[in-house]
C-alpha cells in the first residue's frame, strides 16, 4: 500500500521538464499516482497541465527527466504504454461525419478491443438511442460523453481526462463525473485537470496545484484546505448581530468564550477553507 | 505495423469521403469536365496526313497514294525541291511521311525495272505516316500492273521529342483532352482531396486521437491507400462515362498508376505542410498550376528551355504516357525515362514524407 492509502504508484514522475526555447513548460516536476487514484492536476492556463498530460500520454518528448506508466517508460517503450492508457482530449475531437456507434467502432478495432464493447459503452454513457445518428447533430453534452465513452473503449488502465466538464451546463457536468466515478470504482486510475474546484474537490482523492510549470503543493484537498485555508467562523448573537472570528487566534477565541458564557451566541458556522483559497493563498490569484 | 489499424483507418476514410461534400466535388469537377469535352469534340473526323515528295520529274504516284488511302484518311501532298528540307520537315514532324522519287520513276515501274523509292519516316511514325507507307506496296504494283514493282527502302529517322500536332492527329481533340482532365482528376486528389483530409485531422484534433494508439507510419499508409483507391475508382469512372478506351491498356493502367502512387505521396507532403483548411484553399490552387499546366502544354511547340522545366515535372509524363498508350504505339519517344521521372517524384515525395514523420515522432 501507498503512504496515501491507495495500491501501488501505476504513474511515477521524476524531474519531468518540457521547454521551449526559454520557456519552461513544465518545470522538474515530481509525483506518483498511485493505482485506482483519482488525482487532480490543478492550474492556470499555461501553467502547465496539458503540456504534463502530453508528456505522460507520449505525445511530447521531455527535455528532461522520467515517467513511467506501470512501470513502463512512456518515451522508450511507448508502443507497450499505449494500450494501457486513454485520454478524453480537451477539444471534442470526434468524427463528425460518422455517428456515435461508427466512432467507437473506429477506435475499438484500433485498440483491439471486441466489439461487444461498444453497445456497452453507448449503454453507460447514455447514447444507445443516439447511436446512429451522426455526431455533428450532437449537443456539447452528448459529444462529451461520447469522448468518454472513446476515451473507455480499450479499457485504460489509466485514464486521462484533460478539462473533462468544460464548458458542459451542470447536469451533463454531473454526468460525467459520475461516469469517472464509475470508472475508477472498477479499480482503474484516473489523472484529470480542470478548472474547477468543486469538481476537484468532489472528485479528486489528491490534488496537485501546478503553477509556472511546478507543483506548489500537492496532497488530499481536505489536507490542502486545512493546510492552506482560512480557520474562521461566523457567530450570531442575540442582538441579531454577525462576528466573524479566527479559531486560530487567541483573541477570538477568548470573545468568543465570553459571548458563549453570557449566553449571547445563536449560532455558529465554521469555515473550513476552499480550495480555491489553498489556490489563492499558494498562486497568489484566483483560476 | 499493424494491418487491422491501417484497414480501420481507411475505411473511416472512404467511409467519410461519401459524405464530405468537398471531396466528391474534388473528384466530380473533372468528371463533369472530361465529359464535357467528349461532347464538345467527336471522334468521328477522318484523320488527316502530309506527305512530302521530292521527284524530278512528274509521277501518278503520289496522286495514286491519295485515292488508295482515302477511305481511311485525308492525305494531303506537298512538293520539296530537295531532300534535305524535306527530311527536316519530317524531322520536325511538319510532314508525316516523304517519298523520294527518282527520275523516270514511272515509266521505270512500267517497264518492270523495280526502281529504289526512298520512304523517310520520324522515329515514331503517326498513323498517317504508317498507312501511308504500308500502302506504298500495293499502290506501286497498281501501277506498275505486276509484283513486284518497286525496291522500296525505308529510313527511320532518329528519335526526337514528340509533338501535341501528332497527337492530336493521331487521338483527336477529345482523347487528347479527356486525357487532361483524367490527369486534372488525380492532381486535384493530390493537392486538394487528400491533404483536405490531413488538414482535418489535424484541425480538429482527431489525429491526435488515431496517434494514442496507433503510429504515424500506420496513419499515412492508410490515407496513402485512401488516395489510392479515390484514384482507382475515378480513373475509369472517367474513361467509362467518356467511352475513352486505350489501345494499349498495359501501359495505360501503369502509366496512371505510378502517376497516382507519386501524386498520393505529394498530395501527403502537403497535408503535412498545411496546418488549417484556409491555408489549403489558398495553397492547392497554387500546388495545382505545377501538375496540370505540364500535362496541357505536354508536346507544344513551346521555348526550348519551356519544354525542358515542363519536362521533369510528373503530369507532363503521363500526358506522354497516356498519349502513347491511347494510340497503341509511341508518339512520345523514351517511355523508359517518362517512367524514371515519375518514379524519381514518387521516391522524392515519400522520402520526404518519411523524413517528416521521423522528425514529429522525436519532438
Amino acid at each position: 500500500m501507498s503512504a496515501h492509502g491507495f495500491g501501488r504508484a501505476i504513474i511515477e514522475v521524476d524531474g519531468l521538464s518540457k521547454h521551449y526555447g526559454d520557456v519552461r513548460a513544465v518545470d522538474d516536476v515530481s509525483f506518483s499516482v498511485a493505482e485506482g487514484e483519482i488525482f487532480g492536476l490543478l492550474g492556470h492556463n499555461g501553467a502547465g497541465k496539458t503540456t504534463t498530460i502530453r508528456m505522460l500520454t507520449g505525445r511530447a518528448r521531455p527535455t528532461s527527466g522520467r515517467a513511467l506508466i506501470a512501470g513502463l517508460d512512456v518515451v522508450h517503450e511507448r508502443e507497450r504504454v499505449k494500450p494501457l492508457i486513454n485520454l478524453v482530449f480537451e477539444e471534442q475531437n470526434l468524427y463528425e461525419r460518422q455517428t456515435g456507434r461508427e466512432n467507437l467502432e473506429l477506435f475499438a478495432k484500433l485498440y483491439g478491443a471486441p466489439s461487444v464493447r461498444v453497445p456497452e459503452l453507448l449503454e453507460r454513457v447514455g447514447l444507445t438511442d443516439a447511436a446512429s445518428r451522426r455526431v455533428r447533430t450532437y449537443s456539447s453534452g452528448m459529444k462529451q460523453r461520447l469522448l468518454i465513452a472513446r476515451a473507455l473503449v480499450n479499457d485504460p488502465r489509466v485514464l486521462f481526462l484533460d478539462e473533462p466538464t468544460k464548458g458542459l451546463d451542470p447536469s451533463s457536468a454531473r454526468d460525467v463525473r459520475s461516469i469517472i466515478r464509475d470508472h475508477a470504482r472498477d479499480g482503474a486510475t484516473v489523472f484529470l485537470t480542470t478548472h474547477y474546484m468543486e469538481e476537484a474537490d468532489e472528485l479528486c482523492d489528491r490534488v496537485a496545484f501546478l503553477a509556472a510549470g511546478a507543483i506548489v503543493a500537492l496532497d488530499a484537498p481536505r489536507e490542502l484546505k486545512l493546510r492552506f485555508g482560512e480557520p474562521t467562523a461566523t457567530v450570531l448573537l442575540r442582538d441579531r448581530s454577525e462576528h466573524e472570528v479566527r479559531l486560530d487566534d487567541g483573541g477570538d477565541a477568548a470573545r468568543l468564550e465570553s459571548w458563549m458564557a453570557a449566553g449571547e451566541v445563536l449560532t455558529v458556522h465554521s469555515h473550513e477553507g476552499t480550495l480555491e483559497d489553498v489556490f489563492v493563498n499558494l498562486a497568489g490569484r484566483p483560476l | 505495423m499493424k494491418v487491422v489499424r491501417i484497414r480501420a483507418i481507411y475505411l473511416k476514410d472512404l467511409r467519410d469521403a461519401l459524405r464530405d461534400s468537398r471531396l466528391i466535388i474534388a473528384v466530380l469537377m473533372p468528371l463533369l469536365i472530361g465529359l464535357l469535352y467528349s461532347f464538345m469534340f467527336k471522334d468521328d473526323t477522318k484523320p488527316t496526313a502530309k506527305l512530302g515528295v521530292v521527284a524530278s520529274t512528274s509521277t501518278q504516284l503520289p496522286a495514286a497514294l491519295q485515292a488508295t488511302t482515302q477511305a481511311a484518311m485525308q492525305l494531303k501532298v506537298q512538293s520539296f525541291a530537295d531532300q534535305a528540307a524535306l527530311t527536316r520537315q519530317v524531322r520536325d514532324k511538319k510532314v508525316d511521311v516523304a517519298l523520294i522519287v527518282p527520275g523516270g520513276f514511272d515509266r521505270a515501274l512500267k517497264g518492270g525495272a523495280s526502281p529504289k523509292l526512298t520512304v523517310i519516316l520520324p522515329a515514331s511514325p503517326s498513323f498517317g505516316g504508317d498507312y501511308v507507307a504500308a500502302m506504298l506496296d500495293r499502290v506501286t504494283q497498281s501501277l506498275a500492273g505486276q509484283a513486284p514493282a518497286a525496291t522500296i527502302a525505308r529510313v527511320m529517322l532518329p528519335a526526337t521529342v514528340g509533338s501535341s500536332e501528332s497527337a492530336f492527329a493521331a487521338l483527336g481533340a477529345r482523347k487528347v483532352f479527356v486525357l487532361v482532365a483524367v490527369i486534372l482528376m488525380l492532381a486535384m486528389i493530390a493537392v486538394y482531396a487528400l491533404p483536405a483530409v490531413l488538414t482535418e485531422e489535424r484541425e480538429k484534433g482527431t489525429m491526435e486521437a488515431l496517434t494514442l494508439i496507433a503510429s504515424g507510419a500506420e496513419v499515412i499508409v492508410a490515407k496513402s491507400l485512401f488516395g489510392l483507391t479515390y484514384c482507382v475508382i475515378s480513373v475509369p469512372l472517367m474513361l467509362a462515362i467518356t467511352r475513352v478506351v486505350p489501345e494499349n491498356v498495359a501501359l495505360f493502367v501503369v502509366a496512371i498508376v505510378l502517376t497516382s502512387v507519386t501524386l498520393v505521396g505529394l498530395g501527403l507532403l502537403l497535408g503535412g505542410l498545411m496546418r488549417t483548411q484556409t491555408q489549403l484553399n489558398t495553397w492547392s490552387s497554387v500546388a495545382l498550376l505545377p501538375l496540370l499546366v505540364p500535362a496541357i502544354v505536354a508536346g507544344l511547340p513551346v521555348p526550348g528551355w519551356a519544354e525542358a522545366i515542363v519536362s521533369v515535372l510528373p503530369t507532363a509524363q503521363t500526358m506522354r504516357l497516356g498519349v502513347n498508350a491511347l494510340a497503341g504505339r509511341q508518339l512520345f519517344g523514351a517511355e523508359w525515362l517518362s517512367f524514371v521521372i515519375i518514379l524519381g517524384w514518387a521516391v522524392a515525395a515519400y522520402g520526404l514524407v518519411w523524413w517528416r514523420l521521423s522528425r514529429q515522432e522525436a519532438a
